[in-house]
């Protein structure tokens, strides 16, 4: 397919692979973190780091939204979800999410109505095919999925729909962003900026990062090709003494954004005052929550939320993998107390966590080839 | 409402058995339309599968354009007609 193949040229591939090669500079230590869980799985999926020279790490970011919601907002939408009345909905990543008495998933299997969803427009379809019951979606994702929420909502709302609400925890991308750089033990050279919430936001939004920090930021795309390009960029703009904002997913990605999805976001959402990341604590201003106007479809307000914290499991160091100060198997439950089939921590639930990943395509190879 | 993919839902997301979560990360999949319903298109992606989705954010989508789809959603566009879809007739 277009857009597809050409990305996966093993020759292009193998050249720009030699280009980092002859670029870096050798006698220093790059980190580039990939802030989104998406280049995350396409790093371990492609075998990526095997391509760069060993003074190239790369730090796995705080990019899945599975992995840094908090046990006490799962617990809150299980409790929802236990209610007679309700129809819950939610997407796949989230069904294996474990809240303190199970998972969706499990929920289910005890008798609740837990449905997945594949777009929130289908929890709302579902929510007119049975008015006398009440439907709740989980809405979960960082501005890539946000304005899918809000849409829904929009539509909810025109269509006079009362049977419908929303769970929100919804995130935003540049708060982490600024709190990793903010960290004290942040030790990191550059970054690969996400490529679809790109898509909304825009690549303008990241200017701060150069501006304030000093430190580069290319926006990728997912395929191989598309993150060795970014990479190759980094490299020359740290090799150059420079820090700007480049886009190399100017296929899908503009300067500006999304226009009519960030309308509707700021129709529908208000940013919280704080918000709770697991693994990274409370950070200021980095969540969205449904305005006053949309209040009769907040299951916050209409199931009585309390705000519930569960602190992580303790051994799990969830925290330090994703400020990127530990690598996944550095983890002392990894591959022990905690893998995919049992996740202790949130990395290893989704996919697009950088424990799951480093699993599924590095450890299990490693353990079959031993 | 999107959910239907050849009249199946899709599968619930297996993480890390090759089902990279397409629902609540950052990921989105490129797909071409194929027919516009008011806010609504018909699209396909490169399997040739077919689903609707809603393309309130992208208002001038046209047939034969490539837009990426997330949750149901178009949320951008990948380019124009020159991109061929694996299984187009």
């Amino acid at each position: 397919m277009k857009y597809v193949d050409e990305f996966r040229n093993p020759e292009l591939i193998q050249k720009t692979a030699e280009e980092i090669r002859r670029v870096v500079d050798p006698n220093r230590h790059y980190r580039i973190m990939e802030v989104c869980g998406g280049h995350t799985f396409s790093i371990y999926r492609f075998g990526l780091q095997n391509l760069l020279p060993d003074n190239i790490e790369l730090v796995h970011g705080p990019g899945c939204p599975v992995c840094v919601l908090p046990m006490g907002r799962m617990d809150e939408g299980l409790s929802i979800a236990e209610r007679p009345e309700v129809i819950f909905t939610a997407f796949g990543d989230v069904m294996r999410v474990p809240g303190r008495r199970g998972t969706p998933l499990e929920l289910k299997a005890r008798g609740a109505d837990v449905r997945m969803v594949y777009s929130p427009l289908d929890a709302l379809k579902l929510a007119l095919d049975n008015p006398d019951r009440q439907v709740v979606f989980f809405a979960i994702g960082f501005e890539t999925t946000a304005p899918s929420t809000a849409l829904t909502l929009l539509r909810a709302r025109s269509l006079g729909v009362r049977n419908f609400t929303v769970f929100c925890n919804h995130v935003l991308i540049l708060p982490a962003i600024r709190a990793i750089l903010e960290s004290p033990d942040m030790r990191l050279d550059g970054f690969i900026g996400p490529g679809h919430v790109s898509t909304v936001i825009g690549a303008r939004s990241y200017e701060f990062i150069p501006r304030q920090y000093g430190k580069p930021v290319v926006i990728s795309g997912f395929e191989p090709l598309d993150l060795l390009q970014s990479i190759l960029m980094l490299v020359r703009q740290l090799r150059e003494g420079r820090a700007e904002v480049e886009n190399q997913y100017t296929r899908v990605v503009s300067w500006e954004g999304n226009r009519g999805a960030l309308q509707a976001m700021a129709e529908v959402f208000e940013v919280r005052p704080f918000f709770e990341w697991r693994g990274l604590g409370f950070i200021s201003q980095s969540a969205l929550k449904l305005r006053p106007e949309f209040v009769e479809w907040d299951a916050e307000v209409r199931f009585g939320v309390q705000g519930v914290r569960v602190a992580d499991p303790k051994a799990a160091q969830c925290g330090e993998v994703l400020k990127g100060v530990l690598k996944p198997f550095q983890c002392k439950l990894f591959g022990k107390e905690c893998t995919p089939e049992h996740p202790v921590g949130a990395l290893m639930v989704s996919s697009e966590g950088a424990c799951a990943a480093y699993y599924h395509h590095v450890y299990l190879r490693q353990a079959a080839g031993s | 409402m999107g959910a239907e993919l050849n009249g199946q839902p899709p599968d619930l997301c297996t993480p890390g058995d090759g089902g990279l979560c397409i629902t609540c990360g950052d990921v989105a999949v490129p797909v071409r339309v194929v027919q516009v319903r008011g806010t609504e298109a018909v699209v396909e992606d490169e399997a040739g599968r077919r689903e609707t989705v809603a393309c309130d954010f992208v208002p001038d989508a046209r047939v034969g354009d490539i837009l990426l789809v997330h949750a149901g959603i178009a949320i951008g566009r990948a380019g124009t007609a020159e991109g061929k879809v694996e299984g187009d007739r």
